[in-house]
């Protein structure tokens, strides 16, 4: 059977009744439809973001986060000895970590090593405390160092000691997760308590 | 530790607590503040810390903040 030419027909009306006895044109609107998705292939909606590559991570907000964990929960270290070393339970995703400490005598020196192992030592973190004389045995206001994972000023580095916690930082090397703290009670006499934290931080 | 010695320790430990005072610097009393004070007695020969009052010691002492 032949049809006719469609050229060649009337058009329909593009008016159509609502269910509340609106009317609406509906050419236009599969007209404005067709334009959106064909012509100009965005739905009239402006898009964000980007294609990745399947073989691409996805890109993630970090939002900034802590933690603060108790490593030494008040220990009695003897006159001239050294706690234990405590492991700082990093899982090397940290962006800073920062030691804390209160300890209720003085001299006192904090110990820490580093992910190439071997000796700890005072001056992997910044402020270094180090037959440090001052007490700090209000929980309010505990000794917190910077670690940096690596002796300030080392000779392996050939760096100048940092002297701000800015040339810290920037000395600063990953931490990996075997790094562990001690502190030394270098009072000559009386016994020491000590409580050592960790504060991890996200950035 | 025999359980007399123990409960020696306690009864000072909770001595502690019972008469401590809060500051503006210490404005309530830690597990750090409570070995402090302690080892401030001369009696600490077992070298007990926090890890010992949260193990041997009921409430509140053993829920005082690090």
């Amino acid at each position: 059977m032949a049809y006719r030419d469609i050229k060649t027909l009337d058009p329909s009306n593009g008016r159509t009744l609502k269910e509340d006895n609106t009317a609406v044109n509906m050419a236009d609107m599969i007209e404005a439809l067709y334009n959106a998705l064909v012509v100009n292939k965005n739905a009239g909606v402006a898009l964000t973001g980007s294609s990745i590559s399947k073989n691409n991570a996805l890109p993630a907000q970090r939002i900034p986060q802590y933690e603060l964990n108790t490593l030494a929960d008040a220990v009695s270290v003897l006159a001239g000895d050294t706690s234990e070393q405590y492991s700082l339970g990093l899982d090397g995703t940290e962006t800073e970590v920062y030691i804390v400490v209160n300890i209720d005598k003085q001299p006192w020196t904090l110990y820490t090593n580093s992910l190439f192992g071997g000796n700890s030592y005072a001056n992997y973190c910044y402020p270094s405390f180090s037959d440090n004389v001052n007490v700090f045995a209000a929980s309010t206001r505990p000794a917190i160092a910077f670690l940096m994972g690596i002796s300030g000023g080392s000779v392996s580095n050939g760096l100048a000691e940092p002297s701000s916690m800015l040339e810290a930082k920037m000395q600063s090397i990953p931490y990996g997760t075997s790094l562990k703290v001690s502190v030394k009670n270098n009072h000559a006499t009386d016994m020491a308590t000590a409580t050592i934290k960790v504060l991890r931080v996200w950035r | 530790m025999t359980e007399e010695r123990k409960q020696e320790i306690i009864t000072v430990l909770q001595s502690i607590y019972d008469t401590f005072e809060p500051t503006k610097e210490e404005p309530e009393l830690t597990m750090f503040g409570l070995i402090s004070r302690y080892n401030a007695t001369g009696q600490n020969a077992e070298l007990i810390g926090g890890q010992w009052v949260r193990e041997n010691c009921s409430e509140p002492l053993c829920l005082l903040l690090s």
